[in-house]
């Protein structure tokens, strides 16, 4: 294994290698920093970080290094290096939110999720840029500037997890962590050529997850291909007794690498690939045998409107004919309530912003501005000069839906709208359905400041925030190009069934090959 | 004068600190007197991305002071946030119960009758919720100090029916609620270390009257005295604007609405209605108390 190679190199075959002892944690590293270098990641390029150390990364690589030596076993992610969306606490670096009421905090714990990667062997090189506290689906609501995507720098990477996306996409780290309440793993993902999963509600600790909204967060994985997807999760997942709402229903073994898979075959590096929109993963070789025999795949007829993008509709269609060359059934179906999907989100995802966002107060940390003119004073500017304007919108929908008189008419509304939505997914798995497919979003990627209209905005999400509505899991896979730019298409299963969505998530990848990214 | 005519109506809020080692939601400890924010942890000062963790010997040591009561212990109950900004408040909301409390139901015993009929105070709920940190005014000139050593330590609010009618009433029942808890070995019910404090609502009506009339809510109190002395003094305050309003209405027409705060004895942390919302805690399941289990705890208080 060479480390000129490390752009194409997925987390299975870093972990491999380092615990082989064919390679190294700290040439790891040093290849991220240097790709990052490479590739212009910084804040005046892409700007894809807010924070990275390379001394304490490297560092850090160096006792791995020694703990080897020892022949302790380091686990499944052995030496890969790892970015991590601002929102999830980290010791070391910083834990923004992308947001200036945040600016320069250091969280004194670690959140669930880190620290079982680092458990498995993982390094947490950079934490990534977002859209403050998750509020946004472009990255340009970041209090630091907007992060761009790594095909096209013209044009947003999605969001909020745009920096995690960009990061995998621009061949820096083959696994970022998002965070997703709406979609914002799934929704980057797809405008950046890379596989995006949201578990399970309650699948991953949420624990250090800076909370958006309660009900619907959840800590997702971004990676290059759907095994570093499957093997970051498989490392991240489990009950954790800091999580009230974590599941202990049993993890199984997610990743096709684990199966004994000789790594696929890589050819020359080509770091200039990002840059004009080739993709520089490597992928699985396309399977020899049919592998969903017995599959049913749900084609909703809700997510294929008549106004959706022919391009778009052409890519989902040739992603359903491989489902039936490779033995699915493909079953037209009806989820009738999702077209409801994004007011009760708007409604409901603001309600619980608003009280979790209420603890940015400028008593305990972060930001304070105070003139002295009292307490009241006090709290109205730090947090008008704190937050941004769409986290200060939301805050101000969540705190008039949930205000006295108003309760019933929208907050509890929308939670029995939802409870309908997510009826309408179990309806369809009850029924033999083992899979749904959709397209992830109804665009792929737009201009850095094409959208300005908040609502606009909200319509991007309108096909994957149904899954966070109902609690199920889902993952985006490249499904080809349409002007030069990644599409997505989405894969949702019941819920826990997160080994089944792998599976076809596999499968899709495998048979579309170098398709996927043409 | 309607000072003869009237007669107050009073129902009474316990706040308790139940007798765990640790807080409601994190694994920090409940001692009394430590040095300031001292027992701390992510969860209490509500670091961002902290969350909470129901501490089961709370809902055992509730639900034990629910059946002393003689409530009905709900099968499910549920926890909310009460949202408001106060600096000793670290999350801008309380973790408390409202739709569906712990308990409901249940009476205390206060006395006889001269003809020897039962006094009994009617308990309307019991729920479950944490308390708020300390300020500290008067420490630091010109600047307030924050103690977060008791947020998040776990209480129990015991509300009474507005059944009492009398300052001494008010005291025999808060005498004999104490006793109780005291029993129960529920809670240590120290004064002295802000285990116990008290809300009164109050109104007063000519009795006979089944109308309610406009309450005032006194907070806060932590003696018993304090308690008695408060609802004397709101008894004749009501009376007299009630005195006031009268003379007034036969002059000119013009109602004055009595204030629902009471100035004197407190100032009421959460505001008006209207910037305190409420919705159900999402972090937190359920929190089911089996039937077992409650039954249970009776079995083993009975014996």
């Amino acid at each position: 294994m060479s480390v000129e190679n490390f752009t194409m190199l997925g987390a299975a075959d870093i972990a491999s290698a380092v615990r082989a002892g064919d390679a190294s944690p700290t040439e790891m590293v040093r290849a991220s920093f240097n790709r990052a270098r490479d590739i212009g990641a910084g804040h005046d390029e892409l700007n894809i970080f807010l924070h990275s150390d390379q001394e304490a990364s490297e560092h850090e690589a160096k006792s791995m290094q020694e703990r080897l030596q020892s022949a302790a076993d380091i686990g499944i992610l052995a030496g890969v290096p790892v970015a991590v969306k601002d929102n999830i606490a980290t010791l070391g670096l910083p834990t923004t939110c992308g947001s200036k009421i945040l600016a320069g905090y250091v969280s004194p714990y670690e959140a669930t999720a880190i620290t079982r990667l680092r458990a498995n062997g993982a390094l947490v090189v950079a934490k990534t840029n977002m859209d403050e506290f998750a509020m946004g689906s472009s990255t340009e609501n970041s209090a630091f500037g907007p992060t761009r995507n790594p095909h096209d720098v013209r044009c947003v990477p999605g969001g909020s997890s745009g920096g995690s996306a960009a990061a995998v996409a621009a061949g820096i780290t083959p696994i970022a962590l998002g965070s997703e309440t709406g979609g914002s793993v799934r929704q980057p993902a797809a405008f950046c050529g890379v596989v995006g999963v949201k578990p399970t509600y309650g699948r991953v600790s949420r624990y250090g997850l800076v909370a958006f909204a309660s009900s619907l967060d959840q800590i997702g994985v971004v990676g290059r291909t759907v095994d570093d997807a499957a093997l970051g999760l498989e490392s991240i997942a489990g009950f954790d007794k800091m999580d009230s709402t974590s599941s202990d229903a049993e993890v199984p073994v997610y990743r096709l690498s684990a199966l004994g898979k000789p790594a696929p075959e890589v050819g020359a590096p080509d770091t200039e690939a990002m840059r004009i929109g080739r993709n520089p993963v490597a992928l699985p070789p396309p399977p020899s045998a049919k592998t969903l025999e017995g599959i049913v795949i749900g084609k909703p007829r809700e997510y294929f409107p008549d106004t959706l993008d022919t391009n778009i509709k052409d890519l989902c269609e040739r992603a359903l004919d491989r489902f039936r060359s490779m033995g699915a059934t493909v079953r037209d179906i009806s989820l009738p309530r999702s077209p409801l999907a994004i007011p009760v989100y708007y409604i409901l995802a603001p309600a619980e912003a608003s009280s979790n966002l209420a603890r940015f107060d400028g008593v305990r940390y972060g930001l304070r501005v105070d003139s002295g003119k009292g307490l009241k004073a006090m709290y109205e500017s730090t947090r008008s000069q704190g937050f941004g304007p769409e986290v200060t919108r939301r805050i101000l929908l969540g705190t008039y839906v949930l205000s006295a008189g108003y309760y019933d008419a929208y907050y509890k509304k929308a939670q029995a709208v939802r409870t309908l939505i997510a009826d309408d997914f179990r309806a369809v798995f009850t029924s033999g359905v083992n899979a749904i497919f959709t397209p992830t979003t109804p665009t792929p990627a737009f201009p850095v400041g094409a959208i300005s209209d908040p609502y606009e905005m909200y319509l991007n999400d309108i096909f994957t925030v149904t899954a966070n509505l109902a609690g199920v899991p889902a993952i985006s896979v490249p499904i080809g190009r349409m002007r030069r730019l990644p599409v997505g298409g989405q894969v949702i299963t019941a819920h826990f069934d997160e080994y089944t969505m792998f599976r076809v998530a596999y499968a899709l990848e495998a048979s579309l090959g170098q398709e996927a990214h043409q | 004068m309607s000072r003869e005519r009237y007669e107050m109506v009073v129902g009474l809020e316990m706040h308790v600190q139940l007798k765990t080692r640790t807080k409601a939601f994190c694994g920090c400890s409940t001692d009394f007197g430590a040095p300031p924010n001292v027992n701390t942890c992510p969860t209490c000062l509500a670091l961002p991305g902290a969350l909470p963790v129901l501490n089961e010997r709370a809902v055992e040591l509730g639900t034990r002071a629910a059946l002393g009561l003689g409530c009905t212990i709900n099968p499910t109950s549920v926890f909310a946030r009460k949202n408001y900004f106060y600096p000793d408040l670290p999350k801008g909301y309380q973790i408390s119960q409202f739709d569906q409390p712990l308990a409901s139901g249940g009476s205390v015993l206060i006395g006889r009758t001269e003809k020897g009929a039962d006094i009994k105070i009617g308990i309307t709920r019991l729920h479950m919720e944490e308390d708020a940190g300390k300020s500290i005014h008067d420490r630091y000139p010109g600047a307030t100090a924050i103690d977060l050593n008791r947020a998040g330590v776990p209480l129990i609010e015991i509300v009474s029916e507005p059944d009492i009618r009398s300052s001494a009433d008010a005291g025999a029942y808060l005498r004999t609620l104490k006793q109780i808890l005291q029993y129960l070995d529920v809670s240590d019910v120290s004064m002295e270390e802000g285990s116990l404090r008290v809300d009164a609502n109050i109104s007063v009506w000519p009795p006979g009257q089944t109308k309610l009339g406009t309450k005032t809510e006194v907070k806060y109190m932590n003696s018993f005295s304090a308690v008695e002395r408060a609802l004397e003094a709101e008894l004749e305050r009501q009376c007299a604007l009630i005195d006031s309003v009268e003379q007034k209405r036969e002059a000119t027409t013009t109602v004055i609405f009595p204030s629902p705060i009471f100035g004197r004895c407190c100032w009421n942390r959460s505001g008006s209605t209207t910037h305190t919302r409420i919705f159900p805690s999402s972090r937190m399941r359920e929190k089911r108390v089996s039937l077992r289990s409650s039954e249970s705890h009776r079995a083993k208080w009975n014996s």
